[in-house]
């Protein structure tokens, strides 16, 4: 990749483990981004992170992540006014949708947080695993209010997993369902959707991203490319 | 028109010049397809090597300036355990499947050889020259004396056509001509040069391996030199690699003395359809200079 040297303007703690990042490139992207894009962020002589786009507006862009390793670990103890920096947008956009329904667990969230701005209207589930995650980024994107929330430690929204409840949902066949989180996650919600006469069940997928141009093969999934072809795929790739 | 552009080399016949580099995919079954798909005239393996490799940390590629690609991607890839699925997801599309080999000893080369011809590889490449393998790359390659010694063991252990990979070196031509004695039937040059980015605002190199190897636009003239030089040696089959963006760069490459074309960086700056419209390019320029066949015109720069 050619990277976009950006400033950080703030890197917060939301809940635990995840943190939004705030940063300002330095140029401006030549592509601006559009959900679900994302950016591989490199934490100079540390790590290169693929991050899906929170927000972007004019130079200023946003990123939900959740601390995993070592190089999320370096990227959280990033401070404002340190310089890191992002790649050019990677994948293809997919905001041309209407009332899409999210089915989403955990950090899976990142993408839709940007989705909030480009679109009137959606609806769906997040599951998560603390509920004080879903108050805290609620709280800083309210468009989210829309979806229901069901938390594992039964603090917020329903009490319970993603799946105990998807069987409430009504689905028509005329409905796009856009799955995002966890790989077993999306499995089991994939094999659920099987059975389910909606238009299309789409995943934002997560595969190993590592050059983000097409070269090393890592992110290969369903006979796609992720960096080229996705991050939006086929249940069936799953 | 089109058969103008058969080629053969190493005694592989191919279709047109053009085939991909090793290093773009190449290592998994879902990787044949999107490589055919490419329209290349063989499909060229990654290198593999005994075991298993999981490569360096990202950054392992960069884009720079003018074109070009800087990469430490560190050889990831599933060990020969890996050749099988690969080799036979690839010959499905019915081109020639070479397999580029890595290693650092003679014994690695050997084994990983025998296998690919073992699952039904139809030639392999010997990755001589990785500027960014300790030991098994260029400091292998270089030296005249390991090539001839490991190329003979290879050559002597399959019956499938061996090509060697060799990188630029002060010893190029020497390293080439012992290759061939040893009995290597083509030659790929050349490798990616060693080379390195520094990041400005953040003073830290760009590749996490600190330093890689260069492709791309910025190594097209010293492809052109290295296969002039060897085949003005040798006349050997040699496989033109290095910098191949469009047709006149192809055509350079078998004016110097290249019988095969290999692209790699194009892909990446021009998309899949880079293959396809050097190819196309290649077919109106042998149209245009009287019909000539692409044959006729290896190594034709050295008449005088």
């Amino acid at each position: 990749m050619s990277y976009v040297p950006s400033k950080v303007l703030s890197n917060e703690q939301v809940y635990g483990n995840y943190y939004i990042l705030v940063v300002r490139t330095l140029r401006k992207l030549r592509k601006t981004p559009l959900p679900p894009q994302f950016s591989m962020v490199w934490v100079p002589g540390v790590d290169l992170i693929p991050l899906s786009y929170a927000y972007y507006e004019n130079g200023l862009a946003k990123f939900f992540y959740k601390v995993v390793g070592e190089g999320t670990k370096s990227l959280s103890l990033r401070k404002p006014g340190d310089v890191i920096a992002i790649s050019e947008p990677i994948g293809q956009s997919f905001i041309e949708i209407e009332k899409p329904v999210f089915l989403v667990g955990g950090s899976g969230i990142a993408p839709v947080l940007y989705y909030t701005k480009y679109l009137e209207s959606f609806s769906g589930i997040w599951g998560v695993k603390h509920g004080e995650l879903a108050e805290a980024l609620i709280t800083r994107f309210p468009k989210l209010k829309v979806l229901a929330v069901a938390s594992e430690d039964c603090t917020f929204g329903f009490c319970g997993k993603l799946t105990d409840y998807l069987d409430k949902l009504n689905l028509n066949s005329n409905e796009l369902v856009l799955v995002s989180g966890p790989t077993e996650m999306v499995k089991r919600v994939c094999s659920w959707l099987k059975g389910r006469s909606v238009r299309s069940g789409l995943v934002i997928a997560e595969t190993l991203v590592k050059c983000g141009l097409g070269v090393c093969g890592s992110c290969v999934i369903g006979g796609l490319l992720l960096c080229r072809d996705g991050p939006v795929v086929g249940c069936e790739a799953f | 028109m089109i058969e103008k552009l058969e080629t053969r080399v190493a005694g592989l016949q191919l279709v047109h010049p053009v085939m991909n580099a090793s290093g773009i995919l190449g290592y998994l079954p879902e990787h044949a397809d999107l490589m055919a798909s490419w329209g290349v005239s063989a499909i060229v393996s990654k290198t593999f090597t005994r075991e298993p490799r999981e490569g360096y940390n990202p950054p392992i590629i960069v884009r720079l300036r003018c074109g070009s690609l800087l990469n430490a991607v560190g050889l990831s890839n599933p060990g020969r355990a890996g050749l099988r699925p690969f080799v036979e997801s690839a010959k499905k599309h019915g081109v020639p499947v070479i397999v580029s080999v890595g290693g650092v000893s003679v014994n690695d080369f050997i084994d990983v050889a025998i296998t690919a011809e073992e699952v039904g590889s139809s030639a392999v490449e010997l990755n001589m020259s990785c500027p960014h393998f300790k030991g098994g790359g260029l400091e292998l390659g270089r030296d005249p004396v390991a090539v001839f010694n490991t190329v003979r063991e290879v050559s002597s252990a399959i019956r499938i056509p061996v090509i060697v990979k060799l990188g630029l070196s002060d010893r190029i031509v020497d390293a080439s001509v012992k290759a061939l004695e040893a009995g290597a039937r083509a030659l790929t040059l050349i490798n990616t040069v060693r080379g390195m980015a520094i990041d400005v605002h953040s003073f830290k190199p760009l590749l996490t391996n600190v330093y890689g190897g260069l492709s791309g636009k910025s190594i097209h003239p010293i492809a052109v030199w290295a296969v002039y030089s060897v085949y003005k040696e040798t006349l050997a089959d040699i496989i033109g690699v290095g910098g191949v963006f469009t047709w006149k760069d192809a055509a350079e490459l078998i004016l110097a003395g290249s019988r095969a074309i290999q692209v790699g960086t194009a892909l990446v700056y021009r998309g899949p359809d880079a293959v396809r419209n050097i190819v196309r390019g290649l077919n109106v320029w042998l149209r245009n200079i009287g019909g000539r066949s692409l044959q006729d015109l290896v190594g034709v720069a050295h008449e005088r």
